[in-house]
């Protein structure tokens, strides 16, 4: 094991690091950008060419941002909406996907392609008959408004599904040898061998989660029910811009996702084998 | 596992119950116009809704409020900030839903639809009973609102285009400012003293249409809109020697072109950095133009035949479909009254409609000529608008763009974005 | 005996296979059937959204066929999926390649090509912008020291959609990245080791063992990837608006237009149903491509 790890630290593909900063350096651009103006006065942040290193700092746009909008409650809901979200839609998703996957039943492929289509509809035109049936429900401004549509996911659903269809027969078989029921096979063994794809796809819902912004902004109209993307879009004007304190509000709302991407990262780590799976 | 599973499953159980508890709350107090109220009982006090884009003016809109409310006890006003980009969107799906603000804002460009669509309650009847006096608005803010020769929105605040200059670059290169009585030479020559292309410094710019070309067509006698909004008149002569002065102008090397403007903003980038040293705009852009730290001058727009700037403005208007509306009427007309344009004033964020009120704006920045813009008043043009919507203007600023990048040439140019407006406007 | 317990089995499975599925199609079926059905309906009718719609049948289908901005609108979505896609996968699969080894910053480099995500894109769309400026962007810099001229980019007719297609891979190499990482995982390790005793190098296990073993992640990208091709939108309303002379625009960017600015929201159904036609036909091709190239266990 440590003679692995010598020879993996000598042939240390010196050419990819090269390529893997040059990438790095473009990819850090915006988001030093976004940094930087953060703590930027408003005289600089109009410039022809973006700087990334500010004359004058101006740490109290932060102040500024915080008190400018209830951050406090749009966390709050960004939060509660977000983990609302990732909990149901990775329920939902990974059984409608175990059973794509793994249950054979009359009109299956219809079925999955009905699911598919699901994605291949603008959500501009579904937007205004959505928006109707939600009144007729009652939920305009209400958290289940926000979360119960979002509930359910077709990316998810064949995310999930392309996982589940590479575990072995014989670990199912195995299961149902022992008396296991379809829903039991999908609780006690695909889902935790689904580690990896379920992690990936939180990460993905958290991220689509917090940056949602049209949808909740259309059916909330109380500034307590906001998200915080659309509290950062209160920044923007239709004439001027308050850049600085945008990016500081931004910066404060994406810190979160920092820690979640960090979190996840367990289940994204080499190691997660299948045949290490107790019976 | 299981554990973790059943833990994570209560938390989702406590979680929706804890929802399902907030959920009623949230409705309650917050929904606009949903409590069901009877013409005739007036038990509790009504709410109504006001939708506005402008988070800067909020603080004076809830001082607004206030007041009402305190002259109003028995009418509650709930307002909402809708960010800019998504005003329209949201209204509309409201509208759609059947859920619309019972008191919004209304722009220019979208006011003739709206009104001629009947999403708009008429006012002027409540007008004339209630002996609101319209003189005490810009006559062309009064007819920019009116549909059919009736009022449908009160004025709130007006802007009118200026010349913005950068006086540190005119010290520089020992040019004279600009004056209140420049022409179109004055301005084509100056601006070729200020530019030095290889520096990538320009002498002038006149981007977009409202703060751009159509200052220049007006000032030359010519129209964008034919009186009966179905056609456009940039062909004519008037217009199209406007049009075509300003792209001599870009080609003599005294504006950026079209490839340059397209990846630096000249309103927001390229004037603040410096690299221009005049630019046409509205009076919203004082204070941001003040804020980029070089010594900052404003005079009025040049002119050829003879003075022209458009003037736009915001109105507050009220739902036709609205389940209140005196309510509303009587919010409305409050905002259009002298109380609520003094606190707007105070504000400094707007130049109010209401006449007489200037005057905390004109003080607000004083080393700067602020009244060129309230001068402007005099020969204002009110913005050209139809009720057919937008989309003739996109497409004839679309078309003015292949023309400013060379794939039209600029001798069919004028004919091409009148074609492709009025393509538009011959629809049905 | 045996067959009825196996007819039992079967239709024990298919019950099984229903209720799993139940909670996902009543939840799409009111949110999002529903509406599509509604926006079926209105692709037949003229609605301004503002008042109530009128059927005007094929009219709308009509018009759109004939009308040539149109079909170069359907090209245009086209050729910018056919660049997108493959494009895509190949730097996120090469960055998931890259970063799945054991090398020095591995986890830093992680979250650096994750930052686009997280990036406002407003500040996205500044640097891009800047990027791709004629006079000052360091992208021409470069290429000034090859000897390129003046390249216009956001502003020449054949180059705006090139320049879309690379910001769109760079701003989407971070979601790939997340998804073949998590696919790379599922490959037991059991297959590296056998294939290390047997002599095999990075190249030998890459082709024979991990692309194989890949496919079914790969296959999802692929469709994932395409169907959101197809709907590209944001880049274009940011960086072109569908200009220079309509070389960028493209369906969804229309559909937005008609639908929300235009007030012809029944234009706009109508385009959004022959864009949801095109893609499902693609996908349904894909969908039976698979047993000739997807390797599930």
């Amino acid at each position: 094991m440590g003679t692995l790890f010598i020879k993996r630290l000598n042939s240390t593909h010196w050419w990819l690091h090269i390529l893997l900063i040059i990438g790095s350096i473009t990819t850090l651009m915006p988001f030093i950008l976004m940094l930087s103006t953060s703590v930027k006065t408003p005289a600089e942040v109009l410039t022809t060419t973006p700087s990334f290193l500010p004359k004058l700092w101006r740490w109290e746009n932060y102040v500024d941002a915080v008190t400018q909008l209830p951050f406090a409650r749009f966390y709050l809901n960004t939060v509660l909406v977000t983990v609302a979200r990732v909990i149901g839609q990775l329920i939902f998703a990974s059984m409608a996907a175990f059973a794509f996957a793994r249950l054979r039943f009359p009109g299956r492929n219809i079925l999955f392609i009905a699911i598919l289509a699901v994605m291949m509809v603008p959500g501009q035109v579904t937007l205004i008959p959505n928006y109707i049936i939600l009144k007729k429900l009652g939920w305009l401004n209400t958290y289940m408004g926000l979360i119960i549509p979002s509930l359910f996911t077709a990316f998810g659903t064949f995310l999930l599904r392309q996982f589940f269809m590479t575990i072995p027969n014989d670990i199912e078989d195995a299961a149902v040898l022992d008396g296991c029921n379809p829903f039991q096979v999908y609780w006690l063994v695909a889902l935790p061998l689904a580690g990896p794809a379920l992690g990936a796809l939180g990460l993905l819902v958290t991220l689509w989660s917090w940056n949602d912004f049209l949808w909740p902004l259309i059916i909330t109209s109380s500034t307590n029910m906001q998200m915080l993307s659309v509290g950062i879009a209160y920044f923007q004007g239709q004439y001027i811009t308050n850049y600085t304190v945008m990016m500081a509000a931004a910066t404060i709302a994406s810190l979160p996702m920092f820690i979640i991407f960090m979190l996840t990262q367990k289940y994204l780590i080499e190691g997660i084998t299948m045949s290490g799976l107790k019976q | 596992m299981i554990k973790k599973i059943s833990w994570i499953l209560s938390l989702l159980i406590c979680a929706t119950l804890v929802l399902g508890a907030c959920t009623p709350a949230a409705p309650a107090t917050n929904a606009p116009a949903a409590a069901p109220t009877t013409a005739a009982a007036s038990t509790g006090p009504v709410t109504i809704s006001y939708a506005i884009w402008d988070n800067n003016q909020l603080p004076a809109h809830q001082q607004i409020i206030a007041a009402f409310e305190a002259k109003n006890p028995n009418i509650k006003v709930s307002v909402e900030v809708v960010p800019w980009e998504a005003y329209w969107n949201k209204l509309q799906t409201a509208v759609a839903g059947g859920e619309a603000y019972d008191t919004f804002w209304m722009n220019g460009p979208n006011f003739p639809v709206y009104a001629a669509k009947g999403v708009l309650m008429d006012l002027q009847d409540r007008v004339a009973k209630d002996n609101v006096d319209m003189s005490k608005y810009t006559q062309s803010l009064v007819k920019l609102y009116s549909y059919k020769e009736h009022v449908y929105g009160l004025p709130k605040d007006f802007d009118t285009i200026g010349l913005y200059y950068n006086k540190d670059l005119f010290d520089k290169a020992g040019v004279a400012y600009p004056t209140a009585d420049w022409t179109w030479d004055d301005l084509a020559a100056t601006a070729k003293k200020l530019s030095d292309p290889a520096k990538g410094v320009w002498g002038l710019s006149v981007p977009g249409d409202q703060t751009g070309y159509w200052n220049f067509v007006y000032q030359n006698g010519g129209e964008i809109l034919a009186p009966d909004g179905n056609s456009v008149m940039v062909d004519q002569p008037a217009a199209c020697e406007a049009i075509t002065f300003l792209y001599n102008t870009m080609k003599a090397g005294s504006m950026p072109d079209a490839a340059t403007t397209a990846s630096m903003d000249p309103e927001t980038q390229l004037f603040p950095g410096g690299k221009i040293a005049m630019i046409t705009s509205g009076s919203w852009s004082a204070r941001t133009f003040k804020a980029a730290g070089f010594k900052l001058g404003v005079a009025p727009l040049p002119k050829k035949v003879k003075q022209a700037s458009i003037i736009h403005g915001l109105a507050n208007v009220v739902w036709s479909g609205t389940k209140h509306p005196e309510e509303a009427w009587a919010f409305v007309k409050f905002l259009g009254g002298e109380e609520a344009a003094n606190i707007l004033a105070e504000s400094g964020t707007v130049i109010p409609a209401y006449q007489g009120m200037q005057d905390k704006w004109l003080k607000s920045m004083p080393d700067l000529d602020l009244k060129v813009f309230t001068d402007a008043l005099a020969y204002s043009v009110p913005y050209p608008n139809t009720p057919k919507g937008t989309e003739w203007n996109d497409k004839m600023f679309a078309a003015m763009g292949d023309v400013w990048l060379g794939n039209t040439p600029i001798d069919q140019g004028c004919k091409a974005m009148a074609t492709a407006a009025n393509t538009v406007l011959s629809q049905p | 005996m045996a067959q009825k317990r196996f007819r039992t089995a079967a239709a024990r499975e298919a019950i099984w296979g229903y209720v799993m599925i139940a909670p996902m199609f009543l939840g799409l079926g009111i949110f999002f059937y529903l509406s599509l059905g509604i926006s079926f309906f209105i692709s037949f009718s003229k609605w301004d959204v503002l008042t109530s719609p009128e059927w005007v049948g094929l009219q709308n289908y009509i018009y759109l066929f004939k009308d040539p901005v149109f079909q170069k609108t359907l090209w245009n979505t086209v050729r910018y999926a056919l660049m997108v896609v493959p494009l895509g996968m190949i730097v996120s699969l090469t960055l998931a390649l890259a970063l799945n080894t054991k090398i020095r910053f591995q986890k830093i480099y992680r979250l650096i090509y994750f930052l686009p995500v997280l990036t406002m894109p407003v500040t996205i769309s500044i640097i891009w912008k800047w990027i791709y400026n004629p006079d000052f962007g360091p992208l021409n810099l470069f290429l000034h020291l090859f000897g390129f001229g003046r390249l216009l980019w956001l502003s020449d007719v054949n180059l705006a959609m090139p320049a879309l297609v690379l910001m769109d891979i760079w701003m989407g190499s971070g979601y790939g990245m997340i998804i073949y990482l998590a696919g790379l995982q599922n490959i037991p390790r059991e297959f590296y080791e056998a294939a290390e005793v047997d002599g095999a190098n990075y190249w030998q296990k890459l082709f024979y063992i991990t692309l194989p073993l890949l496919t079914p992640t790969l296959f999802f990208s692929m469709v994932t990837s395409l169907i959101s091709a197809f709907q590209v939108f944001d880049i274009v309303y940011t960086m072109t608006k569908g200009g220079p002379q309509e070389s960028t625009r493209t369906m969804v960017y229309t559909i937005f237009d008609n639908g929300f600015h235009f007030f012809k929201m029944g234009l706009a159904s109508a385009a959004a149903w022959i864009l949801f036609a095109i893609i499902l036909v693609v996908t349904i091709i894909q969908l039976r491509s698979q047993d000739k190239w997807v390797h599930y266990s």
